[in-house]
């Protein structure tokens, strides 16, 4: 019997299909991975089978019946529960408080005795061991929020539980008591689907795999029956898109040349600023090359990325060196880094990039408002930064092509060519570029993908951050494969391989 | 201590703060439902005036004080359903839709009172046979007992402070969270309504132009000292009636040198509190999560 | 590109919605006071009527109609500056309130401004420095905590009203008061602190200090819009995350744009004791801070806008006073319920979304039928 079956499901975003004709079957009491890069549509299954967004096409069989799941009630009548990755728990309420809610035992009031040894007996039955029920969630460790959330499923009498990403903030320990109690879960009758990246995992604790990739279902196999290698291979696909046509220029005797930016033994610990750590990170950056950062999210390359792009912020919070051109560079700010010719193109364009409600030039303007170009007897020359405007308009072909629109109304991809040409305008050395392509159209990749090599290939340094391995691939002189906060493994353009990096996000040896 | 010093000490301590602690405990009990809803609620002042306002004029058509105390709570609802309307249904900014509501209260009132007492401002005095003996003093300790029994240990208690708290746990739980806080808002309505009925039918024998005179600000700064809890809240207030008792006791008083006391340095105290708390951690560690934030 | 599409597409614009939303908002906020007039047994017509007189009917009204708008030119800057920056100034009457008590104790604080002549010249701009220095002060102590502690400025705003309203009554009562007055006044400043009235305003306390504020007003928007500093203010307020990201301080930002704005707050003192009472007396400022939340709103934060919403509240403030005298049953207070009514209608973001796709699918249905 399947407790759960997709049956080309479809759910689109706009334009963008998030799942395409999505069918795959899940047994009832087993445990089931889901896995996938970033935005291969893992999370978007999940939600249409919880009810966040109910699907435009298609069915889901809950217990071999087909049902229809517009809400998350209707996912809670029919035994779905979901622990989504950022835990849903009321830091000041009591544990005891953030399981029942919804569910509450007693009529008017409360009855928290009842609650209490209903609790216990879940506890109990699937051997817990948990019974702080009333302190306050904020006491407790991650782990502990994670089994609070189980327990919440449980006390809800959810058969079916989907867990997001679950290992993500553990520590290995935690980790090994997690599948524990997961498994115990699974001798009780309830089936579990795992949504991961981390193939290890995958493949020591669940029965049977599906992969997903770009929308769409890659296949699912029996756990058993598979491997690591196959799986990456599954995940990453093969090479298919874009690949780069252009020429790449190769100054001569590249190897002498000395890093323009280097980072040694970089440690930055998890704290409110930076869930992500860093270990011990060193890198180099030399002269007319292209440095790609592969990892999946929440390895440490976003930390990486502030802490290169505003070194001044961190600056009681890190250990070991970071230097620029040879100088130490822990103390610069963003505009003094700007002046030693770094240029930022920062992961999420709209919250660190734009004012939406200003037009194109307010826009080319910020980080640049202290430029003498654009900045005399301190007046903001908007005439000049304008006709400046203009011009990029023309060179980097962004739409619509008037200087004067919001750019809260641009495009994805135009959004993202303005902050690109607004990067390049100072002519810097050194640019630092986080997922230059994402939610770009096609058109544009290729447009942002030449002006990247460009930069290259007149001798300049590109720190690339992508979740694209594609992309990664396409661009890079070389490959840094982030996990854990620390560098995995390192490829060379002669050893760039889809499957083999794939396998080193997951957490394995080259 | 002998009876007669016990007796003393009541009537000129502990009763005074009471009365003037009263208003205010209403008004924040008030305050701290529509914000653990996770709605910021600046508009107390403006429900009070109304509760004040309307609660005069019912005791003086009913010659009922008890109904007039009612009308006073439902008037303060009707405007919080104005503030509701615009906060929840247009998605006003709550702070400027408070704002507009507390301006609303303040052209509201006299113009009725013109209309029914020739008066730009002030109701006609109430008859000493419909005024308040002690009844807001019990109704103020009942409104506390039921507002921490629901608060703590009620269904309707913890869903509404997962609205302030987390409300994506809320909704994910299968419970409105516009709902919620729709309560909220009609719950700080109806006390600061009540609030300003303690005002004009039990402190004072009419209403006045403008009478609540800070005290439903006051009563979000004790909302704020009292962690958003309602046990601590309450003491805050009776903290904040101490200051107000002391002050009128000492108007005029000299106590040394020849000129009476400086009571705005006493005056001030309430406010001076609040800011040294909230600059402190306390202030922004207590807050629900929630507070303010729209999806 | 048809004329009627052109005007279309420019009724897009986003500053030219606003104003749209802005004077729709007052008007449906005027419109909602009349009728309640109706309601009390009064001709909207009739109540226009006066309101008109009673601001434009002569040349001591229309002095005094400006005397009523200047105040809040200038707390509608003391909230909007701020607003750019993304922090909420209520506290423009704490620091108007400073302000003014300020400027009234010049003659105190500096008194060889009083007894030496050549130096009596200083003495207008030292009191406006003073006003200035006080309401900013006062103003940035929120600013200041926000930056460093995170404290909500609304709070702190509101709680630093009533406190500067103990505190200039402490000082009007105790340290500057008149000893000749039974009232809570400060002394009466000497004549050349006094600023002059035009004489075609007929005795309304109104002059060149018009001019002054004006060009004010003109010289922030040139701030606000043209350098560096304000950008930075803009960008803050926009998206701090962004500022942030390209080396913009949001601390910074807000620590000065609180001290401005409440600077600017603080100068109201200057309109109101050099140039009416010329003593600082408690209880002086009809709302003007709370009013100028109104101004900057309808604003929209738009510098330039503030004049013309300024120029509206202005009018009702002083329209509204002589409803106490010609009609019946209408008070002054008419005024506060409908600036009530206008903020509300202006805040009301989903009210006007409601009523433009509403709009929309009539004009497209319009089209539809010509078409087809």
């Amino acid at each position: 019997m399947n407790a759960i079956e997709f049956k080309k499901v479809s759910k689109q975003f706009g334009a963008f299909f998030a799942n395409k004709d999505v069918s795959f079957a899940v047994a009832k009491a087993s445990i089931h991975g889901l896995i996938g890069e970033n935005g291969a549509g893992k999370s978007t299954a999940m939600k249409v089978l919880f009810g966040i967004h109910p699907p435009d096409l298609g069915e889901i069989w809950v217990n071999d019946q087909p049902v229809k799941i517009h809400h998350p009630i209707h996912a809670m009548k029919h035994k779905i529960g979901m622990v989504h990755q950022h835990f849903m728990l009321a830091e000041n309420e009591s544990v005891l408080s953030n399981i029942i809610l919804g569910q509450e035992t007693g009529r008017f009031f409360i009855d928290r005795k009842q609650a209490v040894s209903e609790l216990d007996a879940i506890s109990k039955k699937y051997e817990l061991g948990f019974n702080k029920w009333n302190v306050p969630v904020s006491a407790l460790s991650v782990g502990d929020q994670q089994k609070v959330e189980i327990i919440k499923l449980l006390y809800q009498k959810s058969e079916v539980l989907i867990l997001d990403e679950p290992t993500a903030a553990l520590t290995p320990q935690e980790v090994q008591a997690l599948f524990v109690n997961i498994q115990k879960l699974k001798q009780e009758g309830n089936t579990i689907i795992l949504i991961s990246h981390k193939l290890k995992e995958v493949l020591k604790f669940t029965d049977s795999v599906t992969v997903m990739r770009r929308g769409e279902i890659v296949g699912t196999r029996k756990t058993s029956e598979t491997n690591e290698d196959e799986l990456a291979e599954m995940m990453v696909g093969r090479k298919i898109s874009f690949t780069y046509q252009g020429e790449r220029k190769v100054l001569a005797n590249t190897s002498n040349l000395k890093p323009v930016l280097e980072v040694k033994n970089l440690s930055i610990a998890a704290s409110a600023m930076t869930h992500e750590p860093l270990v011990d990170v060193s890198l180099a950056l030399k002269p007319n090359e292209i440095v790609g950062i592969a990892g999946v999210q929440g390895n440490g390359q976003t930390t990486l990325l502030r802490f290169l792009s505003n070194p001044a912020a961190f600056s009681r919070k890190c250990s070991g060196e970071y230097q620029i051109q040879g100088k130490s560079a822990l103390r610069e700010t963003p505009l003094s880094l700007r002046h030693k010719g770094v240029g930022l193109i920062p992961e999420d364009r709209i919250a660190e990039g734009l004012l939406l409600h200003q037009d194109m030039v307010e826009n080319f303007l910020l980080g640049q408002h202290q430029d003498e170009r654009y900045l005399k007897h301190g007046v903001l020359q908007r005439g000049i930064a304008r006709e400046q405007v203009v011009k990029k308009i023309s060179d980097f072909d962004i739409r619509p092509n008037h200087p004067g629109i919001w750019t809260g109304r641009m495009s994805g991809g135009n959004q993202q060519k303005l902050v690109i040409a607004r990067a390049l305008d100072p002519n810097p050395k050194i640019l630092l570029t986080a997922h230059p392509t994402r939610g770009v159209d096609v058109g544009a990749i290729e447009k942002i993908h030449d002006s990247i090599i460009r930069e290259r290939n007149q001798g300049k340094s590109v720190l690339l951050f992508s979740a694209e391995l594609d992309e990664l691939i396409d661009l890079s002189d070389r490959i840094l494969v982030f996990f854990d906060g620390r560098i995995q493994g390192e490829f060379a353009r002669n050893e760039f391989d889809a499957w083999n990096i794939g396998r080193v996000m997951g957490g394995g040896q080259k | 201590m002998d009876e007669s010093q016990f007796e003393h000490i009541l009537s000129t301590w502990v009763l005074p703060v009471l009365r003037v602690s009263t208003p205010l405990i209403f008004a924040a009990l008030g305050g701290m439902w529509c914000e653990r809803s996770g709605i910021v609620q600046i508009g107390l002042e403006g429900f009070m005036l109304v509760g004040a306002f309307f609660g005069a004029v019912s005791t003086l058509y009913f010659s009922n004080p008890y109904l007039g105390f009612l009308i006073a709570g439902i008037a303060g609802v009707m405007l919080s359903l104005l503030f509701g309307l615009g906060v929840l249904k247009f998605r006003a900014n709550q702070i400027v839709a408070a704002t507009a509501t507390n301006l609303f209260a303040l052209g509201v009132t006299p113009f009725f009172s013109k209309i029914w007492y020739d008066s730009t401002g002030s109701t006609a005095p109430i008859p000493t046979e419909s005024q308040f003996k002690v009844a807001p003093l019990y109704l103020m300790g009942l409104t506390v007992l039921i507002s921490t029994i629901l608060f703590h240990y009620s269904k309707f208690g913890l869903r509404l402070r997962f609205a302030g708290e987390h409300p994506k746990a809320l909704e994910s739980a299968g419970v409105s969270v516009l709902n919620k806080r729709w309560q909220g808002i009609m719950i700080s309505g109806f006390l600061a309504g009540l609030a300003g009925g303690t005002l004009s039918i039990y402190l004072s024998s009419s209403f006045i132009r403008n009478m609540s005179s800070g005290r439903g600000f006051i009563a979000l700064a004790a909302v704020i000292l009292g962690k958003w809890k309602p046990i601590p809240t309450v003491l805050a207030c009776l903290l904040f009636g101490i200051t107000e008792a002391v002050q009128i006791r000492l108007q005029g008083v000299v106590l040394w040198g020849s000129e009476p006391v400086p009571v705005q340095w006493i005056q001030i105290l309430p406010y001076l509190i609040t800011i040294v708390v909230l600059a402190g951690a306390v202030g922004r560690s207590y807050a629900p999560k929630g507070l303010g934030q729209v999806e | 590109m048809s004329r009627w599409s052109a005007f279309q597409t420019s009724l897009l614009h986003p500053t030219v919605r606003s104003f749209i939303k802005s004077v729709l908002g007052s008007i449906l906020g005027l419109i909602l006071g009349l009728i309640i007039c109706k309601f009390a047994g009064e001709s909207p017509f009739h109540i226009l009527k006066i309101l008109y007189t009673s601001c434009f009917g002569s040349g001591y009204d229309f002095g005094m109609t400006l005397f009523c708008t200047a105040p809040l030119i200038l707390t509608g800057l003391a909230v909007a500056i701020p607003l750019r920056a993304g922090l909420f100034n209520i506290g423009a009457e704490g620091q108007l309130t400073l302000g003014a008590i300020a400027v009234a104790s010049s003659s105190v604080v500096w008194p060889s401004l009083t007894s030496h002549p050549a130096l009596q010249w200083l003495a207008i701009p030292f009191a406006a420095t003073l006003g200035f220095l006080a309401g900013g002060l006062w103003g940035a102590i929120p600013g200041v905590l926000k930056a460093k502690r995170g404290s909500h400025e609304v709070i702190t705003t509101i709680m630093l009203n009533f406190i500067a309203a103990g505190i200039s009554a402490y000082l009007a009562i105790y340290v500057l008061k008149d000893p000749e007055s039974t009232q809570a006044q400060t002394v009466f400043l000497p004549e050349f602190f006094h600023l002059k009235p035009f004489t075609i305003f007929n005795g309304a306390p109104m002059g060149h200090l018009i001019w002054i504020t004006l060009l004010g007003v003109v010289l922030f928007h040139l701030w606000i819009t043209k350098s560096a500093w304000g950008y930075k203010l803009r960008a803050v307020g926009e998206n701090e995350l962004a500022a942030e990201t390209y080396g913009i301080s949001k601390q910074r930002s807000w620590m000065s744009s609180m001290f401005i704005g409440g600077g600017v707050a603080g100068l109201v003192g200057v309109v109101e004791v050099l140039g009416n009472s010329h003593r600082f007396k408690m209880g002086f400022s009809a709302d003007y801070g709370f009013v100028g939340i109104a101004v900057a709103l309808l604003a929209r934060g738009n510098i330039l806008g503030i004049l013309p919403s300024a120029f509206l509240f202005g009018m009702l403030q002083k329209g509204s006073g002589s409803l106490d005298l010609e009609t019946e049953k209408i008070t002054r207070e008419l005024s506060y319920l409908i600036q009530g009514l206008i903020i509300l209608g202006v805040a009301s973001e989903g009210l006007w979304e409601i009523l433009s796709t509403h709009l929309k699918t009539r004009v497209l249905k319009g089209a539809k039928r010509k078409n087809g």
